[in-house]
């Protein structure tokens, strides 16, 4: 096994930043997505409820 | 009676947030560039160094968004009300995310560094232990439906969360640990310190947007609940 500097550690580097930006962008779709249903639910809910309750 | 989305004053309004988010995430790639294109390689551990830049960040994140859990749980505790409750809340799946992500990173550091991908160290084993609590926090959350109930529990596992925190910074101090003492400015090279500091900042800001984003959600998830009730009741 080489040094641990060798080039070959550039695999782990890419894979660290790699999941690192899937987890960011994964999370940032996912609380759109949990935004975007909750304003949707209080819209519906809101519009079946009768006048004046 | 209920208002719609635009009209109600008490739901928060996106405002700025996404022109936030955008900035948020051109300072992330910017950082991240710097981090892994200008950064020299270590005398020891050559390019892995630059895991730096996102593992270190990640793991600063993760206990900065339980000191939050902390204080809005208690504050919870203390005045009962519930936006605190959903702030917490938002706070710890933002925890949670990153407290995964800085394991999953420390895991991809020590293959190479340390020869293993796991090893029950005092470090590794005290964040999996945090990671554990915030997973059950928020299982707990989901499976009670009295939202006062839900508070109160959500408040206590969240206080005994954050108080794992502290245990985990100074792990590396208390017991003979693989992983080495803290990452701080003071405790790594001054060659890398600029990036280290803005690719913490980008994480910063990125946390600030997750939680605020998160807890809007939450807010209309809520009102939408107290709609429905309220409908409920209308139609008897």
């Amino acid at each position: 096994m080489g040094a641990i500097g060798s080039e070959n550690n550039w695999s782990y580097v890419t894979a660290a930043f790699i999941i690192s930006w899937c987890v960011i962008l994964g999370y940032t779709v996912h609380v759109h997505r949990v935004l975007a249903r909750a304003r949707k639910a209080y819209e519906d809910a809101s519009a079946s409820r009768p006048k004046g309750a | 009676m209920t208002q719609s989305v635009d009209t109600n004053p008490d739901l928060p309004k996106p405002g700025y947030w996404p022109w936030y988010g955008i900035f948020c995430f051109l300072f992330l790639i910017g950082s991240q560039a710097s981090g892994l294109l200008l950064s020299v390689p270590d005398r020891d551990m050559g390019h892995l160094q630059k895991i730096m830049y996102v593992h270190v960040p990640a793991a600063w994140i993760m206990s900065l968004t339980f000191v939050v859990v902390l204080y809005y749980s208690f504050r919870y505790l203390w005045k009962q009300q519930e936006n605190d409750d959903l702030v917490a809340a938002s706070a710890a799946e933002v925890g949670a995310a990153f407290c995964g992500l800085t394991l999953v990173l420390g895991m991809i550091w020590g293959k190479p560094t340390w020869g293993v991908w796991w090893t029950w160290d005092a470090r590794l084993t005290s964040t999996l232990v945090l990671f554990l609590i915030m997973v059950s926090y928020l299982a707990l959350r989901a499976f009670i439906d009295d939202p006062h109930r839900r508070a109160q529990w959500s408040a206590a596992v969240g206080i005994l969360g954050a108080i794992n925190v502290p245990i985990v910074y100074m792990s590396v101090k208390w017991w003979r640990t693989l992983h080495q003492v803290q990452s701080m400015p003071s405790t790594v090279d001054p060659m890398y310190v600029i990036n280290l500091r803005l690719n913490a900042f980008a994480f910063l800001f990125l946390m600030i947007y997750f939680i605020r984003r998160r807890y809007e959600a939450a807010r209309f998830e809520r009102a939408a609940e107290l709609a429905v009730q309220a409908a409920a009741l209308g139609r008897r």
